[in-house]
């Protein structure tokens, strides 16, 4: 048998100098990350356009999207965090003409708009997470985000985007609240051996408390050098280049062909996800009517209650998202009017949970319409309408209208 | 990789200051075996954990009993597991299948029923170091008559999943030694080689298998220069890979005292293929010699023997990387490479030449070799058409 080499420490290797070196050079690059955790680093923010969201492989933090809101937000200004999935992102709008641009230029300058909706995200996701923890620097403010007919929101929020509500809840930042931590065990911490990915969250964010990790490479990939290429900048040299030059060049709607937007190709299979929005919910009842089922009712209740506390649902304003009418306008009389009861009852429920609920103004056009669910600049234009109105009369019942007691 | 979760960090922190904070060497010990079978059954769940436990068992029992028979049905055991969890299915589809596809089915709709979705975590590994303990023993080697002790040689989790693969008197000794005291030295070794590790890891060879997977399907469009750039990452993502692998594993080792071997030494600076194997894998070609090709006869019994050998170790070394037979080429491939450096001298006048050259020259024989085992990566990880067509575009433009 031969014995195997083993190697020993190299001569100039100081076991002492190494291990100072390695806990100071550590401190440093947490004083940096702390450093940036506070410093806004996407001065020309409009929303999370794919190059600087999870699908582009950039997954922003807690302390990143806050400085953002503080950068924008003013003392004495109403803060109106906007969540939500794509329709609120904005997809189908450019930048310079997005509908909650609209809704800030509605609002004046008494209020301070700031988009943080991500695609395919749930109303719990990001923007909720960031108005939950800015919840006492910013006290007037109102969270508004869009849901789905019949869909409600997973207190821990959806499965891409959760990683930023562990960062928040982790850390510490939420507001302690009983029904959340006690869906959080039933969900999360049923069985013992399924505990390692909570481990693996809850052991990630608590050494990035301390170490500010995710804020240093975030910034270091904004402003220097992107380590993570993305998949929309695959190529040499651009996977490496910083994230921050790259523009939001989001499509206009208005620009692309009817028959792109609305493809007979797949038009049954948004029909078939038009009417899977209510059909699995409802039953005729005996005069005919449609009747939602008791159990998603109390599932709705429950969901929506866990996902946040009571003094934040009052402040927090939903609005469900409707079909476009290309599709509405084809299914049949009995699909419609069930269509129609489903926005209903979903506002119902939501302000049975205590939130403030509307659907969309009356009156959209297929061509406010991006295509099923998206909306163009100008169905943007008339839903910014409708929002404002509606937050300027949650922000007169909150009284966040009364003028701010000067500093003493 | 394990290494690179929040889990096993978190694991690892609590193992190594629990270890230390442990006040007897003997306490310290068996808090090492709790945690190794901690990390095991985390990783390798239930059905993983059986395999281990019955060759643990087989191989501690016939060890103790220091009966040679009983010593060669361990091995056979531990052989025929390895076999079966890792190769039933490639034997099944590739040597039964063409002579008897019904058979083949049944066999196949049989192993399915009993084996996991998965080969048990490390299975290569901790049967390979049973029986290099299995073959010591029967050949008059001292067993290992602690359960404990014997149980920390099979389940050492930083050499667990991808070895290195360890010589059990070494390891004891090591084991023993380190878990007197906390050594600062060894500590900050350990840290040391750990931030190498996850260098070499996590910043270099993940890089270089994001362009790799991008640019190699489309490798026939790629300029000449970009083609050798994709081979270059190919031969350095693997160095990167593995080598990171193991200083991370011998560095977490080095936190708890226990100096795990090394298993590469630069092996692009190799001069010879056998220069290269003893550089590379160093543990696993250790391993191949001592008890495969030396059992056989090794360089004993004339060269037509030594030829024979050298290609049944290597294809048996390549087919231990994986259940294909791009692989058992690999092996075989570098097998008749070290068979040509160990004879070539022999070959009249022309030998004897290339010899001076490359004495002369030392840049020649690096050449050739480094040539030879970056070819050897593309066989190494593609279908061997697909490999040859690489090859062939690297001259073609």
């Amino acid at each position: 048998m031969t014995p195997l080499p083993v190697r020993l420490a190299p001569r100039w290797f100081r076991p002492r100098s190494f291990l100072f070196g390695l806990g100071a050079g550590l401190a440093a690059l947490s004083a940096l990350g702390w450093r940036v955790s506070h410093l806004d680093y996407h001065p020309h923010f409009v929303r999370f356009c794919p190059e600087i969201s999870p699908e582009g492989s950039y997954y922003p933090t807690i302390a990143e999207m806050s400085a953002i809101v503080r950068a924008r937000c003013r003392p004495g200004q109403v803060l109106i965090i906007v969540g939500g999935n794509s329709i609120f992102q904005g997809v189908g709008q450019p930048a310079a003409e997005l509908w909650s641009r609209r809704v800030q230029e509605l609002l004046g300058t008494q209020y301070c708009v700031v988009n943080l909706a991500f695609r395919g995200a749930y109303a719990s996701d990001g923007g909720a997470v960031v108005a939950e923890v800015l919840r006492n620097e910013f006290p007037r403010q109102i969270y508004v985000a869009n849901v789905g007919s019949m869909n409600c929101m997973d207190p821990t929020g959806s499965d891409p985007y959760r990683f930023l509500f562990w960062e928040a809840y982790f850390k510490g930042l939420l507001v302690p609240f009983a029904p959340r931590t006690d869906y959080i065990q039933r969900r999360f911490y049923r069985p013992w051996t399924s505990l390692a990915p909570m481990v693996d969250v809850a052991g990630k964010a608590w050494l990035d408390r301390g170490l500010h990790f995710d804020d240093l490479w975030n910034y270091v990939a904004v402003d220097w050098c992107n380590t993570v290429p993305s998949i929309f900048h695959p190529d040499l040299p651009a996977a490496f280049a910083p994230r921050g030059r790259f523009a939001d060049d989001e499509r206009d709607a208005r620009d692309i062909p009817f028959e792109e937007r609305y493809q007979p190709a797949g038009f049954a299979l948004e029909m078939q996800i038009v009417r899977g929005g209510t059909e699995p919910y409802y039953r005729r009842g005996p005069d005919g009517r449609w009747v939602l089922s008791a159990q998603t009712q109390d599932y709705f209740d429950y969901m929506d209650r866990a996902a946040m506390p009571e003094q934040l649902r009052e402040r927090t304003l939903i609005v469900v998202s409707q079909n476009s009418p290309y599709y509405v306008d084809r299914l049949t009389p009995a699909e419609r009017m069930r269509e129609e009861v489903g926005y209903g009852d979903s506002v119902t429920s939501w302000r049975d949970a205590g939130y403030e609920a509307m659907t969309y103004p009356a009156g959209l056009s297929v061509d406010d319409y991006a295509d099923r669910t998206h909306l163009t600049v100008t169905g943007g234009e008339k839903l910014a309408a409708s929002v404002v109105a509606e937050v300027r009369r949650m922000a007169g019942r909150l009284g966040y209208l009364e003028p701010v007691p000067a500093r003493p | 990789m394990i290494f690179v979760t929040y889990w096993y960090l978190v694991f690892a922190l609590v193992t190594v200051a629990g270890y230390w904070l442990v006040p007897r060497p003997a306490a310290r010990l068996g808090f090492l075996a709790v945690a190794c079978a901690v990390f095991h059954y985390h990783f390798a769940g239930p059905a993983g954990v059986m395999p281990i436990i019955v060759l643990m068992i087989f191989t501690f029992a016939a060890g103790y009993s220091r009966q040679g028979w009983a010593c060669i049905a361990a091995m056979v055991l531990c052989v025929a597991a390895l076999c079966f969890y890792k190769y039933s299915l490639f034997i099944l589809g590739e040597l039964v299948a063409p002579f008897s596809h019904p058979l083949a089915a049944v066999m196949l709709a049989g192993v399915k029923n009993v084996m996991p979705g998965a080969p048990p975590l490390g299975i290569s590994f901790f049967t390979f170091e049973f029986v290099h303990y299995l073959y010591e023993v029967e050949h008059g080697g001292e067993p290992i008559r602690n359960p404990l002790k014997f149980l920390l040689f099979a389940i050492f989790f930083p050499s667990l999943v991808a070895g290195p693969i360890k010589r059990y008197p070494q390891y004891l000794s090591s084991l023993q030694e380190g878990a007197q005291r906390f050594s600062r030295d060894d500590f900050a070794y350990g840290c040391w080689r750990i931030g190498i590790g996850f260098g070499k890891k996590v910043g270099i060879a993940d890089n270089l298998t994001y362009f790799i997977d991008r640019l190699q399907p489309q490798f026939a469009a790629l300029g000449l220069a970009a083609r050798w750039g994709v081979f270059a990452a190919i031969a350095f993502r693997i160095l990167m890979d593995f080598s990171g692998y193991s200083d991370i594993a011998i560095g977490f080792a080095r936190l708890l005292g226990v100096r795990l071997p090394e298993n590469f030494n630069w092996p692009y600076v190799a001069r010879s293929v056998q220069d290269f194997w003893q550089r590379w894998h160093i543990s696993l070609s250790y391993w191949i010699r001592d008890y495969v090709y030396i059992p056989l006869g090794g360089s004993r019994h004339g060269v037509p023997r030594r030829v024979f050998n050298g290609l049944v170790a290597f294809s048996l070394c390549g087919l231990w990387h994986g259940p294909a037979w791009h692989f058992v080429i690999w092996g075989l491939y570098h097998g008749v490479a070290l068979v040509i450096c160990a004879t070539y001298r022999r070959l009249p006048g022309f030998g004897s030449r290339c010899a001076q050259v490359f004495a002369w020259q030392p840049w020649v024989p690096w050449l050739l070799t480094q040539t030879h085992a970056w070819f050897g990566w593309l066989l190494f990880f593609y279908p061997v058409p697909e490999a040859l067509h690489m090859g062939r575009l690297l001259f073609v433009p």
